[in-house]
């Protein structure tokens, strides 16, 4: 009866650290789940409709158990993971984000605030107020309020239009679930695992095919990103950067920052350029994003530029240098210049 | 070597070689960058951390810095030479104030500027472009008086007695305030929760404390359209009771009336006649929002939006914004006044006096003085001077000197 319980939770949560630490004691290897036709038919149609609609198509227990429902986030997790497409990995956080805040709904403030509590480290209370006529439920710590809310745009979600008293923020009961909405969309897509195939033969052959998939997916996106970037057009030693990266090699600090720098100065967002480094051996979305971000420097005005070519030659960045790079003295020269000639009559 | 910036050096110099007990370091100042503004050179050093008090003291006293900054954040790798490569770890809560961003009578009767293309001048704060040439440099000289002190005092204040301590409920313990050595006041807040905090969330506390954005939508103020307008209640935590107040000020002295842009003439005429019978409804509880004829929805939101900027503290949104702000390290001198950079509590704060208590050079030397305005340091009224070789007290000296207005003579 207990267990029924614990994995009722784990299902609806299945982000949660109980729930984490319940697929844990279950000891379940990818092989089982691989003989599992129900939980791979419900990993698939959960991801392909992220990938569509960012919902997820998670049943209300109508056809599966709660067993197969948590199974099946385990394995798309893990065809998340494998595919390493950030794209692809934020429909995903979003649709199962959307999914957990349906449930939030439904929960008591308690439940709610331990939930926080517990997975976010949050200090929410359940605490009922009577102000001006509204009804609040809880109270969030400011900071973590902000740290949720920072992606969110529409004015009632400013800061100073809440109600704060005495460092907490006062939210309705939605607001709460809202909020956590967030955090969870957050988790899912900073929790990266190292994960490559191959795989037992049915997930496997489900990697392919959602490989192929995704990739038609962001390769459309990257040309609508990319239309006006002209990668023809990089130096020699930034191509050599972009291959090593493909390659998944392992850059140091002053690659990394040269190439971001780089391919923000020609014009490429952060997202794009995350995309490029999931394959590094170390990545981390979080941390990756925020020296992307720093590099990039606030509302889009790139702070930093990539070295000059006399720096990258010192740090043995500069490589299979070609003619055109002797007329110039800077990476960034050297796309203006190139851009010029390959730049398509078409335009 | 110049012989002034030579003679400010030594200066600056022998005072941290005899005095370093108010020098403050920061928590965990092992992991935050150091900076280093010169006299006798131009640039900065940056980019260097210390693992003992002892070695800045020794540093500074050998050096003579005109500026010594720290950063606000805290780096795994403090001395890596460029950003992305220190490993940001969180970064201390900051806010600027100062007078430079208030627009203040005074500011006309001591700051100056020059148009460096035409040579034309101006009093007060320098314009968009020159009147005259319509070129965009300029020269400023920009001083102090006890009037702009004031003004940014009564900013720190408002921000930590207004926002930090109630909304925030950041503790005086985690609250530091320091006199910037020149025109204002910096507050920090070394609380752990906003540590981690970035730049975007960190504009969300500008913008709350300056009351940017604000929606009166959810702050009591709803529209409604016939009958009482319900307003904001003084007993309703956050920014409506900050509007509530703000509302009642102006009826309470009704010559602010006059300075709402928005309102047309014949408005802020009936609500100055008015202001006593409106400020009583106002003061019943709860209070009852009765506007006389002729001040409809537009005027009155008119006068809330004008409460809310009055209430709103005013402060350099880019200081608290950079993740990786330098900011000067008490303890410090400023370089441009010899002022000290002077670590303060909420009672200090009240009777600080930056032109007695941040004064820290004794004796006199003779300085030829080019042109000052006039101002008072200390107990001593000085007139303005023009052109004079005059022995003066050390910390007028100095002044002088760091203001670019007096040379050592060769
Ligand atoms: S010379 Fe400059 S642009 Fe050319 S390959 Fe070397 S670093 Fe790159
Ligand atoms: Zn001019
Ligand atoms: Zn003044």
């Amino acid at each position: 009866m207990l267990e029924d319980t614990k994995i009722y939770e784990a299902a609806k949560y299945p982000w949660s650290i109980s729930a984490r630490r319940l697929l844990k004691e279950l000891d379940i290897s990818l092989k089982e789940i691989d003989a599992d036709a129900q939980a791979l038919q419900l990993a698939r149609s959960r991801l392909l409709q992220a990938l569509e609609t960012k919902e997820s198509a998670s049943p209300e227990r109508k056809t599966s158990s709660e067993f197969v429902e948590l199974t099946s986030f385990f394995v798309a997790k893990v065809m998340v993971d494998a595919i390493k497409s950030m794209f692809f990995r934020r429909r995903w956080a979003t649709a199962e984000a959307k999914r957990a805040e349906r449930y939030f709904f439904k929960e008591s403030d308690l439940k709610l605030a331990q939930l926080a509590t517990r997975n976010f480290n949050w200090q929410l209370d359940p605490k009922p107020t009577r102000i001006a006529g509204r009804e609040f439920s809880h109270r969030l710590h400011f900071a973590n309020y902000l740290a949720a809310t920072a992606g969110f745009h529409e004015r009632e979600w400013k800061l100073v239009n809440k109600r704060m008293v005495s460092g907490y923020v006062l939210l309705r009961k939605g607001d709460t679930a809202r909020v956590l909405r967030a955090a969870v969309e957050q988790l899912l897509i900073s929790d990266v695992k190292q994960v490559t195939p191959p795989f037992p033969p049915n997930i496997q052959q489900f990697y392919e095919e959602l490989e192929v998939i995704v990739r038609g997916r962001t390769e459309r996106m990257k040309q609508e990103i990319m239309g006006e970037i002209i990668p023809e057009a990089f130096p020699p030693c930034i191509q050599a950067l972009l291959g090593d990266m493909a390659e998944g090699k392992p850059l140091s600090h002053i690659a990394r920052f040269t190439i971001t720098s780089f391919l923000l100065n020609v014009g490429m967002d952060v997202d794009s350029i995350l995309n490029l480094f999931v394959k590094a051996p170390d990545f981390r979305e979080d941390l990756a994003r925020y020296q992307i971000e720093h590099i990039a420097g606030k509302r889009g005005s790139t702070e930093y530029t990539p070295p000059a070519c006399a720096y990258l030659v010192s740090t043995r960045l500069c490589v299979k240098k070609d003619k055109y790079c002797e007329f110039i003295r800077h990476p960034l020269a050297y796309y203006r210049r190139r851009r010029k000639w390959i730049k398509p009559k078409s335009s | 070597m110049d012989k002034t910036e030579e003679f400010l050096k030594n200066q600056f110099a022998a005072y941290y070689q005899r005095k370093h007990e108010g020098l403050t370091m920061p928590p965990d100042y092992e992991k935050r960058e150091f900076a280093f503004f010169w006299f006798t050179r131009r640039g900065a050093l940056r980019h260097t951390s210390f693992t003992k008090k002892e070695e800045l003291i020794q540093f500074i006293a050998n050096e003579g810095p005109a500026h010594i900054f720290y950063s606000a954040a805290k780096y795994r790798k403090p001395d890596a030479p460029q950003m992305p490569l220190k490993e940001w770890e969180g970064a201390n809560l900051i806010f600027d104030i100062d007078a430079d961003h208030l627009i203040l009578p005074c500011q006309k009767l001591h700051d100056r500027w020059l148009c460096t293309e035409c040579s034309t001048r101006g009093k007060g704060q320098r314009p968009e472009a020159c009147p005259n040439c319509g070129a965009h440099a300029f020269q400023e000289l920009k001083w102090m008086c006890k009037e702009c002190l004031d003004a940014a005092k009564s900013e720190a204040i408002k921000i930590i007695e207004e926002f930090l301590l109630p909304d925030f409920g950041i503790v005086h313990k985690d609250i530091m305030i320091v006199f910037s050595g020149h025109r204002g006041y910096h507050v920090h807040c070394f609380t752990e929760e906003v540590q981690p905090l970035g730049s975007a969330e960190r504009r969300e506390i500008v913008d709350y404390v300056s009351g940017v954005g604000l929606d009166f939508l959810h702050h009591g103020l709803v529209d409604q359209s016939y009958g009482i307008p319900k307003g904001p209640d003084t007993r309703t935590p956050g920014w409506e009771q900050k509007i509530a107040r703000g509302i009642k000020a102006i009826f309470k002295s009704p010559s602010k009336i006059s300075e709402i842009t928005q309102l047309k003439a014949s408005q802020k005429e009936i609500l100055t006649r008015d202001a006593a019978s409106i400020l009583r409804q106002l003061e019943e509880s709860p209070p009852r929002y009765v506007m006389p004829k002729g001040i409809g929805k537009v005027a009155w939101r008119a006068i809330a939006q004008f409460a809310v900027e009055q209430m709103g503290a005013k402060v350099d949104e880019p200081v608290t914004t950079d993740i990786h702000r330098l900011i000067r390290l008490p303890g410090s001198l400023h370089g441009k006044t010899g002022f000290l950079v002077k670590q303060l509590d909420m009672n200090s704060l009240e009777k600080f006096d930056p032109f007695s208590d941040a004064q820290v050079f004794e004796g006199s030397t003779e300085v030829f003085v080019k042109e000052s305005p006039g101002f008072s340091l200390g107990n001593t009224e000085y007139p303005p001077m023009r052109e004079c070789e005059c022995e003066l007290p050390l910390s007028v000296a100095i002044l002088l000197l760091g203001k670019g207005v007096a040379i050592i003579n060769e």
